[in-house]
């Protein structure tokens, strides 16, 4: 009974001080819930490479390795949270994970861990935003690297029933053809495309500075933006903002249109509320943080970089 | 035939061949052990009195120990395949061995044992290999028509029997039954199976023989122990009523008319046997479920034996017996193998050969010794035996009904992972651990473990020189959870932190010194840099000076009048000295605040509201709901307003003008009330709610409430919504089907967005019919079945299937069963509609016509895809109704490019 106390005890309080804002009472008690305490000895493999990438590792104490062949390795300690990146994207593990040093992991099935998340809206919210921030500074590392990859953002955008982005077919679309949105279902972007509005601006307006509270999010449907100064150009069809948008209080970044432009606008609130009742928006996100990671992962390892904590 | 055996036993496509070979298997087991019987019986009975039956069956069990270890070893020696056959080639040859030896009484007497070893032994492996093989769903639809091959096997060799008695001797039976073993070893060797385990390690196999007994001390022996106590109860009855009718039929007839009487009496019983199989076994199964099942036996041999005592007559016998005949092979076999189902492979092997061998045949020793005992005294009277049976069938039925919830527990825990973590007590040990880290430099660590400690009611724990900590962070969560009535050690370090140089610990300690109403430190901060301090302090001057009016107080009017930032950080300072005073005489100057153009303001007014209790707050906190900032604190504020607040957020939810946007947060509100209020108001607008998306917003919080508060919820509504969302579940799913079939080979942009909602919307009935059953079911963890039945395991699938079949069987509406059912069950989406048509009501019977219920659907989303669809994929007999969409339709955007894209298309 003793040992189930304390190993309880240490569960909460690795939670506690590993989550990204102090956890309600319950969401830790649900995390708990469904969590198991395992311990490797050096060379013991936590998961292979091809598994279903069923389980997140939170490792407590010790060193693990993520190997994969002909790639250099990747190395994470205390505090690290493994396997998540290809639980999100929904694919097998990427890499071997092995011990290096006698380790304790806590395992839990990713399923368990969205579904904590889908009872803990404001964790949810929380825990994207820590994702979206470790990308900015994974991004903050490569900025050099990727003012040479230039602009990614340009994209033929057209619909075949050819609608318009008036009609709610037409903002649906949109939304489904934005790739901050892919894989979101239907019903969420139908309830967005309603509660969206279509904002027509012209060339050199200035949609947003930097530091400016987030009410409002915008999708560009037609015509270009250039966000950041100086900045990278951006058409159809994308989120302004990227992550970024959804997940902070403010805007990283100025964006002003180049080339006049199409906007669809949604309140931030409504966002919120659409996230909450289909859940399946808020795992289409976290997806697409996860693709981030991954893209911006691989450049790091080619820069020679140290990843971050959670992969 | 397929159709035949389909419409009978529910087989489905790609287990025909499993099937088949099964049968086989068990068709040839049963034909070779009932042609030993019948040539052991007769040369039994031949040369031996009746009463040394009941020392045969004493030799049997004290076998079944030395039986049980060897069955257990072959398991694990050479797995569950190899294992049979290892049995089934060692009955072939004994039964060899004892066609060539001369008969003796002796050689007779071994015969008998043999053959009854053999029989338990070969058929428990046939059903562990079985039960391994299928799932518990297939084993409710397919035991029975395996169970058959069975009892066609018995017929098959009573019939053999009586033809070669004829003109051969007795003993000849013995050389066909070794042939039927050879050919069942054969058909197993055939059978591809996909997870036979390797053959364990010599160690393992030479622990086989405990782990039986250590099975029965772990987590799970309360089933075994119980199921074991069923079957030896139903063993007693059964050995009696063997008995009865043995010594009846050896008094009746003559020694040479033994053998002819046998082999007829047992072919009528087996033919009796297979049409009871055939026409009722599955469908009893289906109907009355597994436990009701089971009890069939037991009562109908308790009016046996009640008819027995009553009359005494031969023919009263012979009537129990063939109701034990015609029922212990077919339905009575089929409930009995399905009550392992419950358990794992690797528990149903540990522990069935054990009960199955050792605790039946070891009841079998000790009824033997009753029995021979009775006949000693002479008093084996049938009137005797009968009453005996009586009683134990009397038990038997307890049992029987008293397994149900251990059954029932078993799948459930088979399906729940997570595990009893609550824990109310911290240990020393965890004590130790807890406070270790209250000395860790990071923040986060030590923050973690002052609250863990304070949620166990351990705040007093944590020391008072953690207020020398480096981190703010650190500091101000101690400040909250040390300063209690009880301790007052802090008091000084919290003194030397109201000249912190961070704001929050600042405010932090003033608000702790404070509360213990130490108020010269409010003194102290009047002329603090910081507004917010300053505001804090200003309430606290004021709270001294006890003013009627405290906005008139100069302290707060000062305060107010300040300008810009600095008078928002004041009124925040202000606000929060108010909710931790919970100063009713401020309620005007909160209410005003909730006003205030600063959002921060207004959200940090309507978190004080929930500390104070005014009327006026309701429909401002109401309103309040409509905004995501806040919302959690506006909830909490109406709870603490009462029972007033609640009827207020009933009546707008009820009311028209209300907004939608707002409308939505209220159910959410309502269930935060936790009282039988709440429920009812959820449960009416769950059931009357006109608006989809209100009306699963009031569920997801009926599922919420009824979580976490004890409110009794009338089922009756909820039934009927269950059974709608079950069916509506269905509907999707035809409609999908339907239009995915017909636009085979197309690329449609519109219909891949449509087919994609039809799935969403399909997976959400479900998702909702599941919350509607945890409503009905709160003790139960019905998530976790939800994700079972999704899972691609097919055990776990399964195991899901039964634990909701179980649940169901108490609801009103036996519909709602069979939809469950009908989806949780692996059957193809067609095969379910088909079966389903009486509870379904009509279905889109083309793609066409789901297009036009579509066209014709309140859901607005649905309908414009729909429309959409049609016209790209040009199904002109749907015009009528998409012009009739395009003339309804009220958004003029919508109507317009509709409009325009059937111009185009039609042009």
């Amino acid at each position: 009974m003793s040992n189930s106390v304390r190993a309880r005890v240490e569960q909460e309080l690795f939670l506690r001080a590993f989550m990204p804002v102090n956890p309600s009472s319950r969401a830790v008690a649900q995390m708990i819930e469904l969590m198991r305490d395992l311990d490797y000895e050096p060379g013991e493999v936590l998961f292979h490479e091809g598994m279903i990438a069923s389980h997140l590792y939170f490792v407590v104490d010790g060193r693990v390795e993520l190997r994969a062949e002909g790639k250099e390795p990747w190395v994470f300690g205390e505090g690290s949270v493994l396997g998540i990146v290809d639980a999100m994207r929904e694919r097998p593990y990427a890499r071997t994970a092995v011990a290096v040093r006698p380790t304790h992991v806590i395992a839990q099935a990713f399923t368990d861990y969205m579904d904590v998340l889908e009872d803990n809206f404001d964790l949810a919210l929380q825990t994207l935003r820590l994702a979206v921030t470790q990308n900015e500074h994974l991004e903050e590392g490569l900025k050099e690297h990727l003012r040479k990859a230039g602009d990614a953002g340009s994209r033929a955008y057209g619909s075949a029933l050819g609608s318009g982005d008036e009609s709610t077919l037409g903002r649906l679309l949109s939304l489904r053809a934005t790739p901050t949105f892919a894989g979101s279902p239907v019903q969420a972007l139908a309830r967005l495309a309603h509660l969206a509005g279509v904002n027509r601006v012209a060339a050199g307006t200035r949609l947003f500075a930097a530091g400016e509270r987030i009410d409002v999010i915008y999708v560009l449907t037609h015509g270009r933006v250039e966000e950041g100064s100086p900045g990278r150009e951006i058409g159809p069809v994308t989120l302004l903002g990227g992550l970024h948008a959804v997940s902070h209080v403010s805007h990283r970044f100025d964006a002003h249109v180049t080339v006049d432009a199409t906007l669809l606008a949604l309140q931030k609130d409504d966002l919120f509320d659409v996230m909450e009742d289909h859940f399946g928006l808020v795992r289409a996100l976290f997806a697409g943080v996860a693709a981030e990671r991954e893209t911006l992962l691989l450049l790091a390892a080619a820069e020679g970089q140290t990843p971050p904590r959670t992969v | 035939m397929r159709s035949v055996l389909a419409s009978i036993t529910d087989v489905r496509p790609g287990e025909w061949a499993l099937v088949g070979k099964t049968t086989a298997i068990l068709f040839c087991v049963i034909a070779g052990h009932t042609l030993t019987e019948t040539a052991r019986d007769a040369l039994f009975f031949g040369e031996l009195p009746p009463s040394r039956l009941a020392v045969v069956y004493g030799v049997l069990g004290l076998t079944a120990i030395v039986a049980s270890r060897f069955q257990s070893s072959l398991l694990l020696r050479l797995g569950r395949r190899s294992g049979l056959q290892a049995t089934l080639m060692l009955a072939a040859y004994g039964s060899a061995l004892f066609y060539l030896l001369p008969s003796s009484e002796l050689s007779i007497f071994c015969l008998y044992v043999f053959s009854g070893l053999v029989s338990s032994v070969a058929v428990v492996q046939f059903w562990t290999l079985a039960s391994h093989w299928l799932t518990v769903s297939q084993g409710r639809r397919l035991f029975g028509l395996i169970s058959a091959g069975g009892v066609l096997g018995a017929l098959t060799g009573a019939g053999l029997a009586i033809g070669v008695l004829r003109v051969l001797p007795v003993t000849t039976l013995l050389l066909l039954a070794v042939g039927a073993y050879q050919v069942a070893a054969f058909v197993v060797s055939g059978v591809e199976i996909e997870d036979e385990p390797l053959p364990a390690r010599d160690a393992r196999a030479s622990a086989a023989g405990s782990a039986a007994r250590a099975w029965l001390v772990t987590k799970r022996a309360p089933y075994v122990r119980r199921l074991a106590g069923l079957l030896a109860v139903s063993t007693v009855v059964l050995l009696i009523a063997d008995y009865l009718f043995k010594s009846v039929a050896a008094r009746a007839f003559a020694a040479d008319e033994l053998p002819g009487f046998f082999a007829t009496y047992y072919a009528g019983l087996n033919g009796l046997a297979l049409l009871v199989q055939l026409a009722l076994s599955t469908v009893v199964v289906q109907r009355l479920g597994v436990l009701n099942g089971f009890l069939v036996l037991p009562l109908l041999l308790t009016g046996g034996a009640a008819l027995v005592l009553a009359s005494g007559g031969v023919a009263a016998v012979l009537l129990t017996k063939a109701l034990d005949g015609s029922l212990r092979h077919s339905l009575h076999r089929v409930t009995s193998e399905l009550l392992w189902m419950p358990l794992s492979d690797e528990e149903r092997e540990a522990t069935k050969p054990f009960v199955e061998t050792f605790v039946v045949r070891l009841t079998q020793a000790l009824v033997g010794a009753g029995l021979w005992l009775l006949a000693d005294a002479a008093w084996d009277e049938p009137i005797t035996l009968a009453a005996v049976m009586l009683l134990a069938c009397g038990v038997w039925l307890v049992l029987g009904t008293a397994i149900r919830r251990p059954y029932v527990a078993l799948f459930r825990s088979s399906l729940v992972s997570r595990k009893n973590v609550e824990v109310r007590e911290l240990d020393l040990d965890s004590v130790e651990f807890v406070v270790e880290a209250l000395s860790s430099r990071e923040a986060g660590k030590a923050i973690a473990a002052m609250q863990l400690l304070a949620n166990n009611n351990r705040a007093r724990l944590i020391p008072a020189l953690i207020l020398y900590h480096d981190q703010p962070a650190v500091l101000i969560a101690a400040l909250n959870l040390i300063s209690t009535e009880e301790r007052s050690d802090w008091i000084p370090l919290a003194r030397r932190l109201l000249e912190h140089e961070d704001l929050e610990v600042r405010l932090a300690a003033m608000r702790a010194l404070a509360r213990r109403g130490i108020g010269d430190a409010a003194q102290i901060r009047l002329y603090d840099v910081q507004p917010e301090v300053r505001g804090h302090a200003a309430f606290l001057v004021e709270q001294r000076d006890q003013t009627a009016d405290p906005q008139q107080h100069p302290a707060i009017q000062e305060l107010l009048a300040l300008r810009g930032a600095a008078c928002e950080r004041a009124k925040l300072g202000l606000l929060a000295a108010v909710r931790d005073a919970g100063d009713q005489r401020y309620a005007a100057l909160i209410l005003e605040l909730s006003q205030d153009p600063s959002e921060e303001v207004s959200d940090a007014a309507v978190l004080t509201m929930t500390s104070l209790r005014d009327e006026r707050f309701v429909p401002i906190l109401i309103q309040r709901l409509g905004k995501r900032s806040g919302r959690e604190a506006a909830c909490d504020a109406l709870v603490a307003q009462g029972a007033r607040a609640l009827e207020a957020l009933r009546r707008t939810l009820v009311d028209d003008a209300v907004p939608t946007r707002i409308k939505r947060q209220l159910p959410g509100a309502i269930a935060c009330f936790g009282n039988q209020f709440a429920a009812n108001v959820l449960v009416e607008r769950v059931t009357n709610e006109a608006i989809g998306l209100l009306r699963y917003k009031a569920l997801k919080a009926l599922g919420v409430l009824s979580q976490t508060s004890a409110v009794h919820v009338e089922s009756d509504p909820l039934e009927q919504l269950l059974e709608r969302e079950l069916a509506e579940h269905l509907h999707m799913a035809a409609t999908g089907e339907l239009l995915a079939g017909a636009a085979r080979g197309q690329t449609a942009q519109a219909l891949s967005i449509l087919l994609e909602l039809l799935d969403e919307k399909a997976s959400q009935a479900l998702d909702r019919a599941f919350v509607l059953l945890q409503v009905l079911h709160r003790h139960e963890d019905i998530r976790s079945v939800a994700m079972a039945v999704k899972s691609p395991d097919r055990r776990i699938r399964a195991r899901a299937s039964e634990f909701v079949d179980s649940l169901t069987r108490g609801l009103a509406r036996p519909r709602i069963r069979r939809l469950f059912s009908l989806i949780i069950d692996d059957l193809p989406l067609q095969e379910a509609l088909k079966r389903g048509a009486d509870d379904l009501g009509p279905l889109p019977s083309s793609a066409t016509d789901a297009l036009s219920r579509l066209l014709r659907s309140d859901d607005a989303t649905l309908a414009m895809l729909a429309a959409y669809d049609a016209l790209e994929r040009r199904v002109m007999a749907v015009t009528p109704q998409v012009d009739a969409l395009i003339a309804q339709s009220a958004d003029t955007a919508d109507s317009s490019a509709l409009r325009d894209y059937r111009e185009r298309v039609t042009s």
